[in-house]
């Protein structure tokens, strides 16, 4: 664990927004990050760093005046990932309401709820990607689908593939990702959701022994634009005819370039309504 | 009625390659940002650019801990320690010489800036960028 100090001060905002505005130029390295908040009738600017600073030094560099307080601190051994989500509100997806442990009984009556424990595995919910691949699953289901092999390809938390498993008991469900920190979040996702049938494992991409030769009525990519853009031809190779891919991690601007490049490799693509910003397409093998 | 501004959080972040380990994880968590949004966010909005490329970001966290960014080009620094191929400045500008760059050199690098510049032309940014590389206690040759 890297440890971090921070120096705080404060003062009147335009005063510190002053004192920011030059700092750039001129801190040391050591200096990782600033930040300047309004606190109602002060402001309070810190900065912290990776070696402990002489606080002579912040003052001379960032120009304190000597008037102003200047304390230095050992920043505390936080979990920052689990603190900064901690809050944060169950999210709702299609037939599908995610929650953290803290909020158990806030999924409404006729939701499916999958706890997702904030973590640093990518897939809490709480942007349009996650969700919007929530959504076009739910309007699958609605329509009848049913798929029998579901692959969740950069699964993150395994949060697409635990709906899965929710909603297609019968189905064969793998969830890969190129991240080992990942995948052991996922398993215990799985775990805690009931839905230990799924096959959690570290893959690059779909170069792997469990994913060679196999052919998926549904595949979930919920990754970013490049990544998808490289996978196309393997993921259009992985699915059934008839099979679909949800895509999504892409940007409003990157949406007609990763459209373009699954139309190349002979699937159809159907552009869902973006959730700020975020893009979620449906790619049909014909 | 638009939302109200709380703060801003300035840092580096490695294009492409953002994660919750420190810096951003401490710099994001203590002011209750969600720094996986952030990540995914800046993850997308980065992938073009060279991997790990150190990208000044500048976050403006609202009142209900949203959040928008916006990113710069890399620091002068970055360009020069690369342009002279070497790991760190010197450790005694002026007395001692870390490595060199050439005026064409400092040129490119204030093209690649320009807009991050505070200056009006070509040469005056190209100035810029050498007294950044003289004060890193390298040698501007012609």
């Amino acid at each position: 664990m890297t440890q971090f100090w921070r120096v705080t001060t404060h003062a009147d905002f335009a005063l510190l927004g002053n004192i920011v505005e030059h700092l750039d130029d001129v801190a040391p390295e050591s200096m990782t990050s600033w930040s300047l908040f309004d606190e109602g009738d002060i402001a309070r600017l810190d900065l912290i760093f990776d070696i402990e600073p002489d606080l002579a030094d912040v003052r001379r560099f960032a120009n304190i005046p000597d008037s102003m307080d200047l304390t230095c601190e050992k920043m505390p051994d936080e979990d920052w990932v689990r603190l900064s989500l901690a809050g944060l509100k169950p999210v709702e997806g299609g037939r599908f309401t995610l929650f953290g442990a803290h909020d158990r009984d806030a999924v409404a009556e006729g939701q499916i709820g999958i706890e997702i424990e904030a973590g640093p595995a990518f897939g809490t919910g709480h942007h349009g990607t996650t969700r919007g691949c929530l959504i076009a699953f739910s309007e699958m289901l609605d329509a009848g689908a049913s798929p029998k092999t579901v692959l969740d390809l950069g699964c993150g938390t395994a949060v697409l593939a635990i709906a899965a498993a929710k909603t297609l008991p019968d189905a064969d469900i793998l969830a890969s990702d190129i991240d080992p920190e990942a995948v052991t979040e996922s398993a215990e996702n799985c775990r805690k959701n009931g839905t230990p049938g799924i096959e959690c494992f570290v893959a690059e991409g779909l170069d792997h022994g469990r994913l060679a030769g196999r052919k998926f009525e549904l595949i979930f990519a919920n990754i970013l634009a490049r990544a998808l853009m490289e996978l196309a031809p393997d993921i259009a190779n992985a699915l059934e005819p008839g099979g679909k891919v949800i895509l999504s991690g892409l940007l409003t601007e990157q949406e007609a370039m990763v459209r373009e490049v699954y139309e190349a490799a002979g699937l159809t693509v159907h552009r869902q309504p973006p959730l700020e910003n975020w893009e979620t397409l449906v790619a049909v093998r014909d | 009625m638009a939302k109200k501004i709380d703060g801003y959080i300035k840092l580096q972040v490695p294009a492409g390659a953002a994660n919750p380990s420190p810096p951003i994880g401490p710099a994001l968590g203590q002011r209750g940002v969600n720094i996986m949004e952030f990540c995914k966010a800046f993850n997308a909005k980065t992938q073009e650019m060279e991997k790990g490329m150190p990208i000044p970001t500048t976050i403006t966290v609202f009142s209900d801990k949203s959040f928008t960014f916006e990113i710069a080009t890399p620091p002068a620094s970055f360009y020069l320690k690369k342009a002279a191929k070497i790991q760190k400045g010197s450790t005694a500008p002026g007395t001692s010489v870390a490595g060199s760059v050439s005026m064409a050199q400092c040129r490119e690098i204030a093209e690649a800036k320009f807009k991050d510049l505070n200056a009006n032309d070509l040469d005056q940014a190209t100035k810029i960028i050498a007294g950044s590389a003289r004060s890193m206690g390298l040698e501007v040759t012609e």
